[in-house]
This record gives C-alpha cells, structure tokens and sequence, in this order.
C-alpha cells in the first residue's frame, strides 16, 4: 500500500522518461530499474511491478526500448533492457521539454507582487 | 514509425500469445525473485522475504491484465472472447435467441424502411439538372383545400405569362397502354406530360429522340382516340410475354423497335420523378384530345425558377 502511495506520487506522465534515463545509464532488468529510480530519488520514487512492467511493454513496443534475455548469476534468465537509438532521441528531447516546464514552473513558485 | 512498430508488436503478440505469455510468467518470476534475494540479503529470513516481496508485487493477474492492456490486440482478443461467449448463452437458450433475432429483425427492417421513404422524400435530390430550382405550383381558393391540378388553359396561360420562372412543365398521372409488335398490351402507370417537361428538367434521352419542337401539339390518332403519338418509356419498364415473365428477348426486340422508329423514345437520363410523383413506367407527349385539355385536370405544375427572378 505504501508502495503504490508512493508510486502514484510520481508526476504524471514521468515514469517513461524516468525509465528511459536509468537505462541511458546501463542496461537493467525489470526489477534493477525500480530499485535504481528508488536509489536516485533517495527512496522518494518507488515504483511497485503493476506500474513498472507495463510501462517497460509500452516502451519496447514503440521501440524505445529493446528487451534481451540472457542468463543470470543465479542460473535463470533474466529480461534485460537497453535503450534504442529513437528511446536516446526521445529522452533529449523530453528532457529538455522537462526542463524548461520545470524552470517555468519554478519561476511562477518564486514570483513575488513586487516582481509583476 | 512507432505506429507501424505497434502494429507489427501487435500481430507478433496475436500470433505467439503463449510464448508472450510464458516470456511475461518469466519476468514476473524474475522480478519477484530478485525482491527476495535483495530481502534475504538485507537480513529477513526466507519466508518473511517471499511474503514482503509477493505484497510489494500485489496481484499477479492484475500486472498480467495491465501488460495485456499496453497492446492494441487485447481489444481485439477481448471482443473476440465476448462474441464466442455471447454465441455460447445463445446457443444455450434457444427461445431467447429467437425472440432477440426477430426484434433486431424488425426493428432494422422499420428503421430502414422509414429511412428509405424518408431518403426518397427528402433526402434524395431529384436527378434532374441543378434540382435546387425546381418547384411545385399549389393553388388554393379560400376555403378549399389545397390543390396541385390546374386546367390545361390555366397551364398555358401560366406558362406563357410568368415571367419569375424560365420554364414550366404539365404532368398528369393515369393509367397508360403499352404494346407493339411481339409484345403483349400491357397497363402501366404513365404520365401524359407537356412536351417542354424534358427541357425543363433538361434531361436527354438514352435512345431515340425528344421533341423538336416543345410547344407543338401532337396529333391524334384514328377515330380520336387517346392514341399515343410519341411514347417515352422509362428504362426499367419491362417488356412481359403471355405468361406475364419479363423476357429478355421480348425487351432486346423492343429495344430495337425503339432504335427504327424515331418517333419513340426510349429511356432518360436516369429515372425520371418529375415533381415527385415516383418512377413511372411510360411517358406521353401532350396527346389528350382538344375535350380532355378542356376538362382534365393536370395532376401537377413543375417549375424551374428563371436565374432573372
């Protein structure tokens, strides 16, 4: 429950980028993605398999993402994920389009009377 | 480019759910076991490790149903499934079945039989050149209904005076002979009709001729009878033997009749409804007697409203 309080405290719409730039770090399975959005965010983020899972399917599909199984150090197979070409694209640019959403956003939060 | 990848992940889906599926079990294993090695590792014993990692999971069946629902085919397996389990309670229940076949029956054959009339009366624009500027006259003295017949005097003198419309036709509907050579008499529903109606409503015709002359009378025909002199047939008048079965041999000699002999026309552009009045099976060109233009009552005025108006 706590979990999923936390997750949806993700803003809307920012998973996929948040999934696209842990990837631009290193290719990760499902599970190392959650806990590394969990370690940046310093525990802030924590995003449960309901959420994570289908947000990597919808990326494979659009082809930002491309999955491959491969063996791991406890002899099962593991689905890994690493970003494409157009998932590299699409990070900058929503990035960049983050960035200046936030910068306005943040000038709005610091407006005072005096300034308008 | 993401909308053909889609597609494509789609059908790949739709044609290997099992290994889709299988592939998805195998992921969620994955996932719920590296919770639990992280668990172990951070102190908790085995048990408490898998019962902390399956409540951080939550259902199964629901991340299962959330992945299925990323692709455009879960909408299509959904429907698919519905339509063979709706087929399945049909087949179960005869009786239902029945009653809910002839409702939907009769319900589609009202609703387009309304809609055919509706489509026909006011829908459908007449196939006439630029439609939009025909009219219908209506006369009316006080007190008395409303009437679309005038005398034939009264149409000539309309015609000849008006000088809102460029042109006006007369059509009176009646029951009409038809036969010739090889071909059995028959009745059919006709027209007696001005001989402008065809230029008023500028149509031409798929064989033969029209009138020359618009305004000239047609003579009658031995004995005074109401002998047709120029007859216009629609297209799918049929041409019926004895036996009263529409022969195609009968209606090809017809035809060729047709092509001999100028003085009939066979066919317009397309089914004429003049002023509405509906398909009619033959046409004759003003050929009533001097007494009947006197007395008969023309059944309607058809009017093309002039671009001097």
């Amino acid at each position: 429950m706590a979990a999923d309080e936390k997750s949806s405290s993700l803003v809307q719409g920012t998973l996929h980028m948040l999934i696209l730039k842990t990837l631009a770090l290193e290719p990760m399975h499902g599970y190392g993605i959650g806990v590394r959005l969990e370690q940046i965010s310093r525990g802030v983020f924590r995003v449960n398999a309901g959420s994570l899972i289908p947000a990597l399917r919808r990326l494979e599909r659009d082809g930002l993402i491309a999955g491959d199984w491969r063996p791991t150090e406890n002899n099962r197979r593991g689905k890994y994920y690493a970003l494409t070409p157009r998932g590299r694209a699409m990070l900058k640019r929503e990035t960049r389009e983050w960035e200046q959403q936030t910068a306005a956003i943040a000038r709005i939060l610091a407006a005072s009377t005096g300034e308008l | 480019m993401t909308r053909i990848a889609r597609l494509l992940a789609g059908l790949r889906a739709l044609t290997g759910r099992a290994r889709h599926d299988q592939q998805l079990d195998a992921e969620l294993r994955d996932f719920l076991e590296r919770s639990i090695d992280d668990k172990v590792r951070a102190g908790m014993s085995r048990e408490a490790a898998e019962r902390a990692a399956r409540m951080e999971l939550g259902s199964e069946t629901a991340v299962r149903d959330a992945v299925l629902e990323v692709g455009w085919e879960h909408a299509l397996e959904t429907t698919w499934e519905d339509a063979r389990h709706a087929a399945r309670s049909l087949r179960r229940s005869p009786g239902f079945t029945t009653v809910a076949v002839l409702t939907l029956a009769l319900g589609i054959g009202a609703t387009t039989a309304i809609f055919t009339i509706v489509h026909a009366l006011m829908l459908r624009a007449l196939p006439v050149s630029h439609p939009e500027e025909l009219v219908e006259v209506l006369s009316r003295y006080p007190g008395e209904p409303r009437l679309s017949t005038f005398s034939w005097r009264h149409y000539e003198y309309y015609r000849d005076h008006s000088q809102s419309f460029s042109d006006l036709a007369a059509v009176s509907r009646d029951r009409l002979q038809v036969g010739g050579d090889g071909l059995d008499a028959e009745i059919v529903d006709g027209e007696y009709v001005s001989g402008n109606l065809f230029d008023t409503l500028r149509l031409s015709p798929l064989l033969g001729r029209l009138v020359d002359d618009p305004g000239r009378r047609l003579e009658l025909g031995d004995r005074g009878q109401r002998r047709c002199q120029l007859v216009m047939l629609d297209e799918p008048l049929p041409c019926r033997s004895r036996r009263g079965r529409a022969e195609p041999s009968r209606q090809r000699r017809a035809r060729d009749r047709h092509r001999r002999d100028p003085a009939l026309v066979r066919g317009a552009a397309g089914r004429c409804h003049a002023c509405g009045l509906g398909a009619i099976g033959a046409r004759t060109l003003a050929s009533r007697s001097r007494a009947d233009e006197r007395t008969a009552r023309w059944g309607s005025a058809c009017w093309r409203v002039s671009h001097q108006a």
